[in-house]
């Protein structure tokens, strides 16, 4: 594949050029080659004052992450899934709840509605806790790192719908996330301390949750995974 | 014999270079169509990755002046070949020339082209990057962090590496013309050993991990400087067995 690449690559080079000079030559086109020159020149300059000029907001300050930070990651969230699915909740880092909410019943039926099929909506793992007819909710929300940029707070956290004994969660839209990452030329890298930890790994949990406690003696409808049952 | 003006060999080289500076002016032509060309290449990007799920999907594209670099060094190669051929070495005549005089200007003139090249070559990477930041509609730029001193060691990199290509070309063009039939041998020599290796790419990947795989800068500008040297010298004692305006 690399010797195609190559070969392709030197019979443009060599086409263009040879093009380049047939039609100068064709044309007699002399003169013009100082303003070529120069309007190159200047081109290239102006791309250099304007890159510099560029506001400190063009380019993403988000945490970046190598590879084997997002190994690492990826390693953590599938950890965390599984502590919750194993009713170790309080093992989990609070760091990953990116919201909650409190919704209090009016009698002791809870109604969980959610568009089909229920995982374009979300996961919901719930626990029994308490007695009080309050019901809380925390979104755990897994990272997304696309091109080495931490991407997460791109997408949000589900809507609910409270009624009197009702949750409804609306269905989220896709999140369409592109990243362009502006690489070291081979040239640089070569010669820099860190060409090693340049990394292009993508990591992409899909597995955000809520995690619901629901008091003791509620009778729950709807698709709930009742971790403790 | 006698002259009037004794003409001395670094004042001969010196006006056949700057007669070769201005007169090659379609070498350095040549030079920004290659590198427009791969700036547009380069448009597209060196890479990407992507994925999706139910409610996620991403598109990671990377960029980089790498196809600029990589084409300028084809450049350097060809326009190499390019001035070792005769209509080329006859323009030498019209001065007080040798064989000697007429490679050393060239070289010259190669390694002044190969510095304006490799420059150019180092900052049409700000211009595709502003072209990408313009054009390209994403919701993150992620720059890696380049220091001055990092950036100014890759363009005298990137510029040793074009000046390599182009000895190699001058010396590769020396022997076309030699024997002609080497124009048809050498590439045949080229693809079969390069179609021979695919199956054992140690030799390829040793002559360029001999160059690609050296991270002090010191030892890569002395190990390219120093084949270049060999190259050029190699490309003197093949042309010293070319007759007289062969």
């Amino acid at each position: 594949m690399i010797i195609i690449s190559l070969l392709l690559a030197f019979i443009s080079v060599i086409a263009g050029i040879y093009i380049f000079n047939a039609f100068m030559g064709k044309y007699h086109i002399k003169k013009p080659l100082k303003w070529i020159f120069g309007g190159y020149a200047i081109i290239l300059i102006g791309s250099v004052l304007i890159y510099f000029m560029l506001p400190e907001d063009t380019f993403t300050h988000a945490k970046t992450y190598s590879d084997e930070e997002i190994m690492q990651e990826e390693k953590n969230q599938e950890e965390l899934y599984r502590l919750a699915l194993n009713g170790k909740i309080d093992q989990v880092d609070d760091k990953y709840i990116t919201q909650q909410w409190e919704f209090e019943l009016k009698d002791d039926r809870l109604v969980l509605t959610a568009p089909e099929p229920q995982h374009s909506a979300v996961t919901v793992l719930a626990e029994r806790a308490g007695t009080d007819k309050k019901i809380k909710i925390d979104y755990y929300g897994m990272k997304r790192i696309v091109g080495n940029v931490d991407v997460s707070s791109k997408v949000k956290a589900p809507e609910l719908e409270f009624g009197e004994n009702t949750i409804h969660i609306r269905k989220r839209e896709k999140v369409n996330v592109k990243v362009a990452n502006f690489s070291k030329e081979f040239t640089v890298k070569q010669f820099s301390d860190g060409k090693k930890s340049e990394s292009r790994m993508s990591a992409m949990m899909d597995q955000d949750f809520l995690y619901m406690q629901i008091p003791v003696g509620v009778e729950v409808t709807g698709g709930v995974i009742f971790i403790d049952e | 014999m006698m002259y009037l003006a004794e003409a001395r060999m670094q004042d001969v080289v010196k006006k056949q270079l700057q007669f070769k500076l201005k007169a090659y002016r379609g070498v350095f032509t040549s030079l920004i169509a290659v590198q427009v060309l791969a700036i547009l290449f380069s448009l597209g990007g060196i890479g990407m990755s992507g994925g999706e799920t139910e409610n996620f999907s991403y598109e990671a594209n990377y960029y980089s002046g790498n196809i600029v670099i990589v084409l300028t060094m084809l450049w350097g190669f060809i326009t190499a070949v390019l001035l070792t051929t005769r209509a080329y070495r006859f323009d030498d005549f019209s001065f007080v020339t040798n064989r000697v005089s007429s490679n050393v200007s060239n070289i010259y003139f190669l390694i002044v082209s190969c510095i304006l090249a490799g420059i150019t070559a180092m900052l049409s990477s700000f211009l595709l990057k502003v072209l990408v930041i313009s054009f390209v509609n994403t919701d993150a730029f992620v720059q890696a962090s380049v220091s001055f001193p990092e950036y100014s060691t890759g363009m005298i990199g990137t510029i040793l590496y074009i000046i390599l290509f182009s000895a190699l070309g001058y010396l590769v063009g020396m022997f076309t013309q030699i024997h002609k039939s080497l124009i048809v041998l050498l590439p045949v020599l080229l693809l079969s050993t390069l179609i021979l290796s695919t199956g054992h790419p140690e030799l390829i990947q040793n002559i360029i991990g001999f160059f690609g795989n050296e991270n002090s800068f010191l030892v890569f500008a002395l190990k390219t400087i120093i084949t270049a040297v060999v190259l050029f010298g190699a490309s003197l004692l093949v042309s010293g067995r070319m007759e007289v305006k062969q």
